[in-house]
């Protein structure tokens, strides 16, 4: 099996960041809007 | 679809494994919808003009071919790969919905249990235990925090599901107002909204299928040395077969486990909403308000949440059988305090039940891990989906207890703490049998293991496939190099 390292500048090191940056992106914002939408829910509790 | 292939999942060198959490958290977050069904189920009793039970039926269905998907289809999952699966699971998860939105609109109630029941229960299965596999070789160092990731989508997952849908069913029908808990959106919305979910779930998961790649048979961790797991006495570097896994003690010891665990959080899971406001009840009326026990309900599903990450990932440190002996051991004085003392403070009570429902996601989160350490890579996955039936049992199970005992105590409505306290308190014995199991776990024998190939100490599934494997990762290296 041949491998070659690829430099850390290399474009597809960059496609990849962006890769990596898009894909947590698409699961965390759903993620965290959900945090958002229960913690509001949360809150009744707290307040009396 | 040779795309779909393990061969051509193989990751070309330099592809980052931080990539694979959220292609499993794609396939999660979209399956966890399953646990957000509560949204839309009046909204279709009074369309099929039926019974609760009838529209709790379809969910049913839905968790039993869950369990049963995952223990008959682990073995096929292992063999053709993480994205074939993640695929299959998108195409049936979809279809599931597809398929209930027709029945929605033509209002066939039968077309709805087919469709997101059967179906869409065939895609939850699949999709479930796709990616743990994938996770853990991946993540060779720290297994609980891959699969606390994953499994937290799905718990996640209703999370984003419930919000999502109120707003979209608003969208389709101006008449129903989310904010009124009292307001039902019409047939149609619901019909509408399945079909929405269907087509965006079937893109997420895409995204999932698209980036899941399996590491090369050779590859490490940078900076890992696989003679640590060697120091570990609970973690084996051997491997053992689902067919064979089923057969050793250990196997049943964690289905008990795992049984007990999830039997005792769904006591509270089930319940909670009217047993916050029965433990806080003076005469006819409670101290808590519906809406402060929606809340409650609510911060119960972020510390189910937060417990698969939390002590998953603590798992990779403190070891996965102490792990467990908190779940249950620290579970049985919590309940027990929860039974006896839970209605001395509201405080006091959403803090026992809070942990309780972390240590019930914990546990979910966390038993992949320890698969993995009792029975090796080679087909955890497998293993994992046949003790999902677990799941399944204790699905009904851990209801039978509360509602039998809270049936005989009174009427709904009319109960008090102490009516609570018989089947809280048989909740702390499941806890202990539990707890008696995960002390009884030791490492598997060898005559359990598959026979380790005479000339390299990979895996057998690895050394078996390994010559179309390593072909595959030399195309794509040479392709790389040829650009």
């Amino acid at each position: 099996m041949t491998r070659t390292e690829i430099p850390a500048d290399a474009p597809e090191q960059r496609g990849q960041t962006m890769r990596l940056v898009l894909s947590w992106l698409i699961v965390g914002i759903p993620l965290a809007y959900a945090l958002v939408q229960t913690i509001s829910s949360v809150m009744p509790l707290f307040a009396g | 679809m040779s795309f779909l292939d393990r061969q051509h999942t193989i990751a070309p060198p330099g592809y980052s494994r931080w990539l694979i959490p959220p292609a499993a958290l794609a396939i999660h977050l979209c399956i966890g919808q399953a646990y957000a069904t509560s949204v839309y189920k009046n909204a279709l009793v009074a369309h099929f003009d039926t019974s609760l039970t009838a529209i709790g039926i379809i969910f049913s269905i839905a968790i039993v071919m869950l369990g049963v998907s995952a223990a008959l289809l682990g073995t096929w999952v292992e063999r053709v790969g993480p994205r074939k699966a993640m695929f299959t699971s998108a195409c049936f998860w979809a279809s599931g919905f597809l398929i209930g939105a027709l029945g929605i609109a033509t209002s066939q109630l039968w077309l709805v249990y087919l469709g997101y029941g059967v179906i869409g229960g065939i895609g939850l299965g699949i999709g479930y235990i796709s990616p743990v596999s994938t996770l853990i070789k991946w993540f060779p160092d720290r297994p609980g925090l891959a699969t606390g990731m994953a499994i937290m989508g799905f718990g996640g997952g209703a999370l984003v599901a419930s919000p999502v849908s109120r707003q979209l069913m608003s969208l389709y029908d101006p008449a129903y107002d989310p904010a009124d808990s009292t307001s039902v959106a019409s047939g149609s919305a619901v019909a509408m909204l399945f079909l929405t979910l269907g087509i965006v779930y079937f893109l997420v998961m895409m995204i999932g299928v698209f980036n899941v790649r399996t590491p090369a048979p050779d590859w490490r961790p940078a900076g890992w040395d696989p003679a640590s797991i060697k120091s570990k006495p609970l973690v084996t570097t051997a491997h053992v077969s689902a067919r064979n896994a089923i057969r050793t003690p250990q196997f049943w010891l964690l289905w008990i486990v795992l049984f007990c665990n999830v039997t005792a959080g769904i006591g509270i899971l089930e319940q909670a909403s009217p047993m916050i406001q029965d433990f806080f009840r003076t005469g006819e009326a409670s101290l808590v308000t519906a809406t402060t026990a929606a809340g409650f309900v609510a911060l119960l599903s972020l510390f189910n949440m937060a417990g698969r990450f939390v002590w998953s990932s603590t798992s990779d440190f403190i070891g996965r059988k102490p792990i467990y002996m908190v779940y249950l051991g620290v579970g049985v004085v919590l309940y027990t305090l929860l039974a006896l003392a839970g209605a001395s403070s509201t405080l006091l009570f959403v803090a026992l039940a809070a942990v309780i429902l972390s240590f019930y996601g914990g546990g979910f989160a966390t038993i992949p891990a320890y698969l993995r350490d009792l029975f090796g890579t080679f087909q955890v996955g497998a293993i994992h989906g046949r003790l999902l039936t677990a799941w399944s049992a204790a699905g009904i199970a851990g209801p039978l207890i509360i509602n039998g005992f809270l049936d005989a105590q009174g009427e709904p409505g009319q109960l008090v703490a102490a009516d609570y306290r018989p089947a809280l308190l048989t909740m702390v014995g499941v806890l202990a049998v539990g707890f008696v199991a995960n002390l009884l776990v030791r490492p598997v024998a060898a005559r359990f293991h598959e026979p380790a190939p005479a000339a390299t100490a990979e895996p057998p599934a690895v050394a078996h496939a390994g010559a179309a494997a390593r072909s595959a990762a030399t195309t794509i290296d040479d392709e790389e190099e040829g650009r």
